[in-house]
């Protein structure tokens, strides 16, 4: 996966090297984790995009980056817990775990779990999910989603 | 050298009565004992640290931004005082810190350098800077051996012969001359249960040095309860009460990774890089100081926002932390006020309310927005402001100021210009209460060198 494909929030993430995700925009707002300590070394994750302060031209190539949006809306930190498992996979990045979702005709949500999970069971796995409307969103950093819009 | 209050026949050699050993009340001590003058120095504690003592002595009931348990860490009652805490961080107030004190920087300048030797450091500390970014330039603070007073950088004060000092004892009471233009007889509470009356001679004169909350709260327990505290006839003693405001990790500078500060040549000593706004853009934020240490953090390649600026900086960038160190405005309603119970000496329990200004605040986000937009139009690099931690995670730095401020106006500070009370001939203040305004720079070096200034002053007249 290349820079390109995980840009930033909600804005977009690539499949197969087309940029997916779209109609998410708002998504982008999500709040983000503040702070993540992780063991032994400090990481500070800002909020939103609105809290750096960019220049016209950074703002140009993110809507550029916008206009190249596809079918699935991606959720940054978000946990969809009980939108309907069809199954699970282990996978290598947020990229499969999308793609096997779009390869899959009844696959309507995913959700990918960071290899920074706490749990080493979970780290890098894939869940293929068939709700279309799942029951909740859960906030949580250790997660990325992806939902049919 | 220290002494038993049964020891003491006669109180009449010395010279001043120093009311606290901490790093002010010992700079005052050593400018006697040069000239070969002696002082008594009384101190609530003991040679170390006590926990009954600390418990017993320092109770603070704190309202605002600060709580009951914040203020005591930072008033410690034992020989050498809250340099018994000190991190070591050094660092003097600029001229522009100083424009409403009656004293200017440019009068503290060679204090700040006996200062700087006084504890450890090269002068230039107080000087050098770089080039930062447009906007900001890059001064350091120094960070390097603390001076703790009750213990090595004490030995030579306490132990000459000139200096007496008593310990566990308390001075819990000022007594003014009937004309309220001097102190004549203080009252000396030694611990378990004995009070002591010293006369006040006309060659002697009184000290304190008990520390931001301390002085404070001697001047407003020395009243009768039928006139005005000493040195409060107008109401000021406690008001003014600063601290620092801290922002920890409030932001995020990504820049590219050919991105240098120059550093400060070796004399420095250890350092702490940190931005500070320049004059212009010091003014536009409204005058309030700050500065912002660079410290420097693995850039988290997981978060997508930072992927996107490392991408705009051409790929190669890294990342530091932002920590803010802050002015707080001097109000007069922040301040330590006198509340029901006392403590074993009889001296009055304080209440403080230190509250922050919304402006306060301002002023921070101001100079980040700044900050970003100078790196930003310099292609340098880009800044997230952490919302959350700038407003739901502030602290202070321990620096307890402005509570006896100094100022040539009676009807608003309580010191002059000299650290002399307002009509008391006999009657000074060492310490950061005489603060007029706090800028943003630790206090110990700017507490020392005012403690030299007015040792000069005091020890110097025959």
């Amino acid at each position: 996966m290349n820079r390109r494909d995980v840009l930033f929030g909600a804005l977009g993430f690539a499949v197969g090297g087309a940029l997916a995700a779209g109609t998410g925009l708002g998504y982008m707002f999500y709040r983000r984790a503040t702070l993540a300590k992780a063991k032994g070394r400090r990481t500070v994750v800002s909020d939103s995009l609105d809290d750096w302060v960019l220049t016209d031209a950074d703002r140009t190539a993110l809507a550029h980056s916008a206009d190249q949006a596809g079918p699935l809306m991606m959720l940054n930190n978000v946990d969809l817990p009980g939108a309907g498992d069809i199954r699970s996979a282990q996978v290598t990045d947020v990229a499969e775990c999308a793609a096997l979702c779009e390869a899959d005709a009844n696959c309507n949500a995913f959700t990918f779990a960071r290899p920074s999970h706490p749990k080493v069971e979970k780290r890098n796995k894939c869940w293929i999910k068939s709700d279309q409307t799942p029951p909740k969103k859960v906030v949580d950093i250790h997660y990325i989603s992806g939902l049919r819009p | 050298m220290f002494v038993k209050i049964q020891d003491i026949t006669s109180f009449e050699p010395y010279d001043a009565v120093i009311i606290g050993s901490g790093p002010a009340g010992a700079t005052v001590a050593q400018s006697f004992l040069r000239r070969g003058r002696k002082v008594l120095v009384v101190e609530t504690g003991s040679a170390t640290v006590e926990t009954d003592v600390q418990d017993s002595y320092s109770v603070i009931h704190g309202q605002g931004h600060f709580d009951s348990n914040y203020w005591p860490q930072h008033w410690i009652r034992a020989l050498g005082g809250t340099s018994a805490v000190w991190a070591g961080w050094m660092k003097p107030l600029s001229a522009r810190n100083m424009v409403s004190w009656p004293v200017t920087r440019g009068e503290l300048a060679p204090w700040y350098d006996h200062a700087a030797v006084t504890l450890g450091r090269d002068p230039m500390i107080s000087t050098w800077q770089s080039a930062g970014v447009p906007g900001f330039d890059l001064k350091p603070f120094s960070r390097g051996n603390t001076a703790r007073y009750g213990e090595a950088a004490g030995e030579a004060i306490w132990s000459d012969t000139h200096v007496h000092v008593l310990l566990n004892a308390t001075i819990s009471r000022l007594h003014p001359r009937h004309d309220r233009t001097g102190i004549e007889r203080i009252t000396a509470f030694v611990a378990p249960d004995l009070d002591v009356e010293i006369d006040i001679a006309a060659h002697q004169t009184v000290v304190l040095a008990a520390g931001g909350m301390g002085n404070a709260q001697i001047l407003l327990g020395s009243t009768d309860g039928t006139n005005a505290a000493v040195g409060n006839d107008t109401d000021q003693v406690g008001r003014y009460l600063m601290e620092h405001p801290h922002f920890y990790e409030c932001a995020t500078l990504i820049v590219k990774e050919s991105f240098a500060f120059t550093t400060p040549p070796p004399s420095f000593g250890r350092f702490v890089p940190a931005l500070v706004p320049d004059d212009a853009t010091h003014a536009a934020a409204g005058g309030v100081d700050a500065s912002f240490e660079l410290a420097e953090i693995p850039l988290t390649p997981e978060d997508d926002l930072q992927s996107l600026i490392v991408e705009r900086l051409g790929g190669q960038a890294k990342a530091y932390v932002l920590n803010a160190r802050t002015e707080m405005r001097a109000d007069p309603s922040n301040r330590v006020e006198r509340i029901f119970g006392t403590d074993p000496s009889g001296l009055p329990r304080l209440r403080a309310t230190c509250i922050f200004n919304a402006d306060d605040y301002r002023s921070v986000l101001h100079y980040l927005n700044a900050l970003g937009k100078s790196v930003a139009d310099q292609d340098i690099g880009r800044v997230g402001i952490i919302n959350d931690h700038l407003f739901s995670n502030v602290t202070g730095g321990g620096h307890t100021m402005g509570t006896t401020r100094m100022g040539s106006d009676p009807k608003t500070s309580v010191v002059d210009k000299d650290c002399r009370v307002h009509g008391y001939s006999n009657l000074f203040i060492a310490g950061s209460s005489v603060f007029t305004t706090g800028g943003y720079s630790n206090p110990t070096m700017t507490i020392v060198a005012l403690a030299a200034r007015l040792g000069e002053f005091l020890g110097g007249k025959a």
